[in-house]
């Protein structure tokens, strides 16, 4: 399967984009247009990357989603790993740029949501369940007495 | 960051209930107990799945221990830091050494998981130059996680409302006595001659269900919980004596006594390789 760029190349700039995102969340300050960046734009670049490889590898593979052989099969092809790999990369930092939102509306220090959103970064789900147990607790005291404008939305 | 910690000072934050206040060291405090209770939920599948041993206990099992018990001390904190006005508690001193005991108890609570995950000790670990290096900072770390609830101690002590209660009296005793005596003794378990918190020969590996204590041989590290222990046991007996008003001044400091002597005599015991059990 030939594509416009070899997949290693846009393995490393997927990376990159990703990585860009995470700093932003993990350790830069909370402004609207470098939020907006790591929220929207990266996940949505990393989302047409995605189509692009899936739409034109997915329907002409043998595997699916079926069981484990046939996801198996399905990550033979290089693209279609790629693909999988963009599709963590997205969606991750999708989750990740909410659990900051989120954290920020309750109040959450910056230090105790680095390392939510470190383990966000490299164990995607264990990220989450860690933001959402401790939000989960929180749901039980009003949320909306901080000083809103003082964080990103 | 830095302007970011400053302007929360006046913001109102959310807390648990109308006793708890809505400052930023409160809810700093209540989060970090919190989220040290979310990561022993996410270690718990770990446990049940994970079938490697280290040290005759499950790989799991330190790490766990760990979250639990800071997750209590950090409560602690947030609690008892109630009996100080507000301005106070979100005072320079006590901001500082929250924060830093919120930075020890990440890097801490990080690195022992992470080490229990790759089979490796944490503790008492002098195979490479990086665990070398890494034991000595989880020191620096230990006495930073002290230091907050021997300042809080102080600062309840001198700026605490003066209201002769059981409360204020085994909050101050509870917090300097146990965070003195956990130090003291948690130093003496880092440098203890045989690279364990067991002293003796162990030939059957008798242990305390939960707490994993040695029924065989010395074990350090009851003193040590004894010790650290107090810093929840003594404010809570001054509570509860408070509320049923029985001389709650007398009977708290003679827990403390107790307790002081008790965790001294197991100390002792340990360090002859006498088991308590």
């Amino acid at each position: 399967m030939d594509t416009v760029a070899a997949p290693e190349q846009l393995f490393y700039w997927a990376g990159q984009m990703a990585s860009l995102g995470w700093l932003i969340l993990i350790f830069l300050p909370r402004l609207k247009a470098l939020f907006f960046l790591a929220k929207y734009m990266l996940p949505l670049a990393l989302g047409l990357l995605y189509s692009g490889l899936m739409l034109t590898a997915y329907f002409i593979s043998d595997g699916g989603y079926g069981s484990l052989d046939a996801v198996r099969v399905l990550f033979t092809s290089d693209q279609i790993l790629l693909a999988g790999w963009v599709h963590y990369l997205a969606f991750d930092l999708f989750i990740g740029a909410w659990i900051a939102t989120q954290a920020d509306k309750i109040g959450i220090s910056r230090l105790l949501q680095a390392p939510i959103l470190l383990a966000t970064y490299l164990f995607g789900p264990l990220g989450l369940v860690l933001f959402l147990f401790i939000q989960a607790t929180c749901s039980q005291i009003e949320v909306t007495q901080m000083g809103e404008s003082h964080y990103a939305s | 960051m830095l302007a970011n910690i400053f302007n929360q000072q006046n913001l109102r934050y959310p807390s648990f209930s109308n006793k708890m206040g809505n400052d930023h060291i409160t809810w700093l405090l209540t989060v970090s107990c919190l989220f040290l209770f979310s990561v022993t939920l996410v270690m718990l599948p770990a446990y049940y799945f994970d079938i490697r041993y280290l040290n005759t206990a499950p790989i799991w099992a330190k790490p766990i221990k760990f979250s639990l018990s800071l997750a209590m001390h950090f409560l602690t904190l947030a609690i008892l830091a109630q009996q100080l006005e507000r301005s106070k508690r979100t005072g320079l001193l006590l901001t500082f050494f929250s924060y830093l005991a919120v930075v020890s108890m990440l890097f801490e609570q990080i690195y022992i998981s992470i080490q229990a995950a790759r089979g490796r000790q944490s503790h008492f670990n002098d195979d490479t130059d990086f665990e070398i290096l890494m034991y000595a900072f989880m020191g620096i770390g230990a006495v930073n996680l002290i230091l907050v609830s021997f300042v809080l101690g102080i600062l309840i002590w001198k700026y605490g409302k003066k209201d002769n209660s059981g409360l204020r009296l085994g909050s101050i005793l509870g917090l300097t006595i146990g965070s003195v005596l956990t130090l003291y003794y948690a130093m003496t378990m880092g440098k203890s001659p045989s690279d364990s918190h067991l002293i003796g020969e162990v030939v059957s590996n008798s242990k305390i269900p939960v707490v994993g204590w040695s029924r065989e041989v010395g074990d350090l590290r009851i003193p040590h919980f004894i010790a650290t222990h107090m810093m929840q046991i003594l404010p809570l007996l001054g509570l509860f004596l408070d509320k049923m008003k029985y001389s709650p001044r007398m009977l708290v400091a003679l827990a403390t006594v107790i307790l002081v002597i008790m965790s001294g005599v197991f100390f002792d015991w340990a360090l002859a390789g006498k088991s308590v059990f």
